[in-house]
Formats: structure tokens, sequence, C-alpha cells
């Protein structure tokens, strides 16, 4: 993956890994990843290693917060969980990203449909 | 912005923990392949397949490393720490060559920072006064020729003081300095001091204010009032030790006693703005009076009104001089012909173009300096094309080696700046505390701030310009070329030889220049030494004697004689003479004519008049064309 494709994906990676968080609760790096993909009905932008640089990158911010801990089958693994500020940095995120979704989707269908104009 | 405050304290943090956090890192990467494998297992993958498929999906475990240490840490330092790591590795490695190109850098900076110096003192930082910017200097018969045509009449001085708008003030000193030594009496021996005449107001022109004391009162300034001087600080301290009392108090001068108004800060240095090379220990108020009729005596400065420039101050000149009362007198006709220029200008000005010229030839040595480097670099480059060769074999990136060998030559170039820096340290104080050098402002110069500054910018060009060429040349060859063209039993690719050739005839090139540039400037020196002065010096000594006989001339004649048969009697001593002028002193001239014949009153009669001892033309190497050298029965009347 070419960095300047990685570098516009890490903020939408982050706030895929904040939402997960949010919605899920406390969960491992190889959780949210396998969280990400299925929601995403499989279809991959990154590989998952990927996730550890914005796991480390939000936890610097203080949007999240980490803990070993064990897992189900009893693995130690590192767990993640969102903070008050994260909640609060999700919220406008979210608003944000939905904004520019939405915005996106209008002018690329616009190009889509009169090309030519 | 606390956002940003927090992640730059966790990303300088991780930096001293970098080990523990890999460790973290590591564990949570190998749980979370364990995590995957499970799951693929459980999902009917063989383990063989379901490790494979964990791995694919995680993408490159290095990669991932690499990308949370440039996130959790300060990417560009750690890459600055290690490049500088290995450069010192490197260079410690290969000492000879780390020594030899420090040294030459620290010869080529040292040279530039202290000519930068020195460029600073003289012509870049104001002058030490209070506004230098409004100073200027007034020359007469626009500031050509000695100092009898260049200085003032007493009369133009005051009437143009008096006249002109352009000036808040205008104030004048004696630039004939040996006019006003003094002889120091009253504690121990005699001591010749020497001191100089100023205008009444010329610290107040200036802007000094004294250290001690007072200035001048306009009572001090007129014929018949109480004389008075200001020492120099340094007078001040070498001969009253300091001592606070004496201002106020009296001292004696030429027999005389004078009082002490005050005491001259220590940062004022009249010498070394107006007369280079020459030191100064008490100031006198000259009294105008008595110069009147001495003819051109002043040498005249003004500080201009705000905002009026010295064009301006020069179109009011051209116009007010001539109107002035007096100025139909056929003396004036070099104070009309007056040149205003900025005080600044005159006191660098002789010397702009020389150290221009100096500037650039030390900044020519730099460049040679550099180029040689990047030669050297070079060959070393050819030598470690191999190394250079592996490591982007291994991943390294193209930029990622420019600017290793770009910290390879800073580190060079900071080291030799460092070094040079010392050399500079020593020149500087060297110079300062030659007081025979007649350079303006001399005893000032050192290294500040800016030079340091200087100093910063020159490390930077020179490491980018001799550390560039060879990074960019090796990191363009490409990864066969190298590992060919380096193979044991090959000789060195072609590419390499013609840029080190062009190297080198840019350094033979630059070379030539500064060496025909000092051939021409030695034969000129020499030219000038050669000049045929008809005295040779090279073996003569000069002391200067004073006496006292009280006006009575058989009483100065027996001293005369006894002083000289004394020193003729010295060993060593081949002869001996005595004269009241040195040549190339200060010219005085008396109009002479023969006995009778009539001359017309524009016709020069001058003629340089100097008064000597028999004996003196035979120490001072002078050859008679004709005639004799006087003996002591030679009288007027005989």
């Amino acid at each position: 993956m070419a960095e300047s494709e990685l570098d516009l994906l890490q903020g939408a990676l982050d706030v895929m890994v904040l939402q997960t968080l949010g919605a899920m609760g406390s969960l491992h790096g190889y959780g949210i990843a396998r969280r990400i993909e299925q929601v995403s009905g499989d279809r991959v932008l990154l590989n998952q290693g990927t996730i550890y640089a914005s796991l480390v990158r939000l936890q610097q911010r203080g949007l999240i917060s980490a803990e070993w801990g064990a897992s189900t089958n009893n693995r130690n693994a590192k767990f993640y969980s969102i903070t008050k500020r994260g909640r609060k940095h999700l919220a406008e995120d979210v608003a944000y990203w939905q904004r520019l979704s939405s915005v996106m989707g209008r002018v690329l269908a616009m190009q889509e449909d009169g090309g030519n104009q | 912005m606390i956002d940003w405050l927090r992640q730059s304290f966790h990303r300088l943090h991780s930096l001293f923990r970098g080990a523990q956090l890999d460790l973290d890192l590591d564990a949570e990467m190998a749980a979370h392949l364990d995590l995957a494998i499970e799951e693929n297992f459980q999902r009917g993958m063989s383990a063989e397949e379901a490790r494979r498929h964990a791995l694919i999906r995680f993408g490159g475990t290095e990669q991932a490393k690499e990308r949370h240490r440039d996130t959790r840490g300060l990417p560009a330092l750690d890459v600055l720490t290690q490049d500088l790591r290995y450069a010192f590795r490197t260079l410690r490695r290969d000492r000879a060559f780390a020594l030899v190109a420090i040294l030459i850098l620290a010869l080529g900076i040292g040279a530039n920072i202290a000519v930068f110096s020195v460029v600073n003192t003289i012509l870049l930082r104001p002058l030490p006064f209070h506004d230098p910017q409004w100073l200027t200097w007034l020359a007469g018969n626009n500031g050509v020729g000695g100092l009898s045509t260049v200085t003032y009449q007493v009369d133009a001085y005051e009437e143009f003081q008096r006249h002109n708008r352009s000036f808040q003030e205008v104030t004048a000193y004696v630039p004939f300095l040996g006019y006003s030594d003094y002889k120091l009496t009253g504690k121990g021996d005699p001591k010749a001091i020497s001191g100089v005449l100023v205008a009444g107001n010329f610290f107040q022109t200036l802007g000094i204010h004294p250290a001690l004391g007072r200035l001048f009162t306009p009572e001090e300034c007129v014929k018949g009032g109480s004389p008075a001087v200001l020492l120099s600080y340094a007078f001040w301290r070498q001969q009253f030790a300091s001592d606070p009392a004496i201002v106020g108090g009296a001292i004696t001068l030429n027999g005389r006693a004078v009082t002490v108004a005050g005491v001259l800060p220590s940062t004022f240095d009249f010498g070394a703005v107006f007369s280079p090379g020459s030191k100064q220990d008490v100031f006198a108020p000259v009294v105008m009076d008595e110069i009147r009729t001495y003819g051109h005596m002043l040498s005249v400065i003004g500080l201009l009104k705000p905002g009026v420039t010295v064009a301006q101050a020069q179109a009011e000149a051209n116009i007010l001089f001539p109107q002035l009362k007096g100025s139909d007198n056929p003396s004036w006709v070099t104070d009309i012909k007056t040149t205003i220029s900025g005080l600044q200008d005159y006191v660098g000005g002789k010397l702009r173009r020389s150290l221009i010229v100096l500037w650039c030839a030390v900044g020519l040595i730099l460049l040679i300096v550099c180029v040689n480097l990047s030669n050297l670099l070079l060959t070393r480059a050819a030598a470690r094309s191999k190394e250079f060769a592996m490591r982007s074999a291994l991943g390294a990136g193209r930029v990622r080696l420019v600017r290793q060998l770009l910290t390879e030559s800073l580190v060079l170039s900071g080291a030799g700046a460092l070094l040079g820096l010392v050399f500079a340290f020593g020149i500087t104080i060297y110079l300062a505390h030659q007081s025979s050098i007649a350079l303006p402002l001399l005893s000032t110069v050192r290294v500040d701030g800016a030079a340091l500054a200087w100093t910063l910018f020159i490390v930077l060009v020179a490491a980018v310009l001799f550390g560039l060429v060879p990074g960019l040349k090796i990191s363009a060859g490409s990864l066969q070329q190298e590992l060919k063209d380096s193979g044991p039993g090959l000789s060195e690719g072609k590419k390499h030889n013609r840029l080190r050739s062009a190297l080198v005839i840019s350094e033979v090139a630059l070379a030539c220049v500064l060496l025909v540039g000092a051939g021409l400037l030695l034969r000129s020196f020499l030219r000038v030494l050669d000049v045929d002065r008809g005295f040779q010096p090279g073996q003569a000594a000069v002391i200067k004697v004073d006496y006292e006989v009280g006006g009575n001339p058989a009483k100065r004649a027996a001293i005369i004689q006894e002083m000289l048969r004394r020193v003729s009697a010295i060993p060593g001593i081949e002869a001996a003479g005595i004269t009241d002028m040195l040549p190339l002193n200060r010219n005085r001239s008396w109009e002479l004519w023969a006995k009778g014949s009539v001359h017309s009153k524009e016709e020069n009669l001058d003629a340089f008049v100097r008064i000597v001892t028999p004996g003196y033309l035979q120490t001072m190497g002078m050859h008679l064309r004709e005639g004799r050298d006087f003996n002591w029965r030679d009288v007027l009347d005989s």
C-alpha cells in the first residue's frame, strides 16, 4: 500500500477503531481488527497489523486506554477500551465523517452522471 | 493544544523506553497471531494453513513494528540519532580521514569566521556611538589630499556651525595628534602622554557620557579659561590606579596645573574610530581663538537632524559655504569644496574594497576546502559503494542514503567549525591586541553572535556542498552497477572518474584564482617596498627626547651635542643625529625665496623644512647629490 494512501486511511482507521470500541466495550487488537472486517463485510482496506499504529496513537491522545488481561480462551492479551475523552471525540468524528461521506458521495455521483458537462 | 502537548509528551517519553515498548508490542502481536491461528483452526483449516492465513492477514510484522515506532515516537529524531551514531562509528573507523577532513575544514572555516568578525566590526556593526546613523564626516577639498587639505579653518567651521540647518550639532577635533602631546609631571618620573584637542561639544555630539565627573564647561573652552582635561578610561586605570578622587583634582601637564573634569567610559576609544593604531590618554578642549590663525586645523563631524539625509546636507553645504562670511578669502578654497559622507562610510570606506576582497578570498578558500573534501568523500564513497549497495538491497531508500551521507558531512563540518571557532577566537583576540595594526575599531574585533550565526551558515553550506555531490552520486548508481563496479578484480567505473576529474579541475581552477590574486597582491606589495624613499630606515631606531632649556640657544646646543656624543659612544651605534621631524611626518612648510628676487603672489614658494644636526643624513642613510653634510661649525652667520 502506498504511503499517501495509508496516510489518508489513518484518520479513517482511527475512527473505525474508536467506533468499534465505543460499541463493543473492551477488546484486544485482534478482536478490533476482526470486528471491523466483519462489519465491513470483509471488504478489507488494510492489513491487520496496521491497527497497532492506530491504537498507540489513540492511546497517546488519551482517547483509549489499555490493560493486559486474559482473553476468553485464557490467553494473555492487551485489552483496549474507550475513555470519556474518547467518547466525546468519537461523537465529533462521527458527525464529521457522516458529513464528509455524504458530500463525497454526492460529488462523486455528479462526476459519474455528468462527466461531459 | 492540550491534545498536541499530551501527544508530544508521550512521543518524547517513548523515545526513552523504546526497548520496553518494543517488547510490549512483540507480545501483543504474538497474541494477535495466536488468536488468529486459533480462529482459523476452528474454522477447519489445517495447522499449517491456519498459520499461513493469519500471517497474510496481519501483513508484514516488521512493517507493522516500524509504523508503530514511527507513530509513537519522533521518527525524524530517531533517524537522526541513528544516522549520527552510524556517522560517528564510520568516522571512528576511518580516523585518519576524519582528522584530515576536520583539520582542513577548521582552517577554512576559522579563516572565514575571523575575516567575518573583522568585516562585521569595521563595515557592518554600527559605530559605538549614540546615534551612529546620523553622524557624518565633513571633508574639505572634496576629501582629496592630505590632512592639511581636508581639514577646516576655525572661521569656516564656526561660520558653518552657526548657519547650517541640516545638523543638530557640528563639532570638531584637531587631527594633528603630535600637536597635543603633554608631559605629565608631579608623581614619579615625568611621563609623555598623548592628547587630543576636541571642540567643547565633541562628546555631546557623539553621545558619550563620562564614566566619572563631567564634560567640559563652556568656560573651559575659551581663551583665558581654566584648563581642564578628560582622561581616557585606560589611562585613568593605568596612571591613577582607577582612583575616583582624581576627578575634580588637578594634574600637572607641561608644568601647568590642569583640572581633571572627568573620566571617559571604557567603551569610548577615540583612536579606534578616528585614528587607527594610536591611543590617546587625555582630551583637552581646543580653544578656537588660539588656533584661529593657524590655517587648516579641524576635522569636522556633524550630527544630522532626524530625517535629514546626507545628500540633503551636502546640497545645503554646496550652497551655504560660498555664502559664508569670509569665504572670498583664498584660503577658503578647500573649505568651500566640502564633501559630506556618513561617519561609518568614512571610517570603513577606505578599507571596504580590501576587506571585501579578503572576504571573497577566504570564501574561495572554503570553496576549495569543500571541493577537496567532496573529492575525498567521493573516493571514500567509491570504496564504500558495496556497503551502500548492500544497504539499498536491504531496503534503504535513496533519500535515506543521501541523508546518511549528509549527516556524516554535517558531523565533519560541525567538528571542523568547532575547531575553526577556536582558531577564530585565537585570531580575533590576537588582532584585538595588536595596537600597531592601523585598522579602525580593531580593538573591538571579537567573535560575536553575528559571527556565530555566520559560522552556522557556513557549516550548513559547506556540509551540503561537500556532502551532497557524493551522496547523490552514490545513490544514483544502479545497484547492479555498483556491485559489478566494485567487484574484485575490476577497475573502478568510468563514471566516478569523470566526476572526480571535474572536481579536481575546479579545485585547481579555484586555487589558480587565489594564487594569481595573491601573486598580484604580493607584487604590488613588493613594489611598494621597492619605492626609493631616499632614506633607509632599516637599521635606524628612534627615540623621542624632551628637554627644557628655557629658550636659551646656547644651552640647547650644548644639550644636543652632549646627547649625540653619549649616544654615539654606545657600542654598536654607527651614527647618530637629531631632527625635529621625521620623514613622512607632518608637512610643515616655510616660504623661501632668493634674496632680492621678486615673485608674484600666486607663485608657490613653500618648501618643506626639517631641522637637523650633523650626522642625521648618515644615520638615515640619505645620500647627498652634491656638497657635504653639516658640521658643528656651520652657523647661520658663518
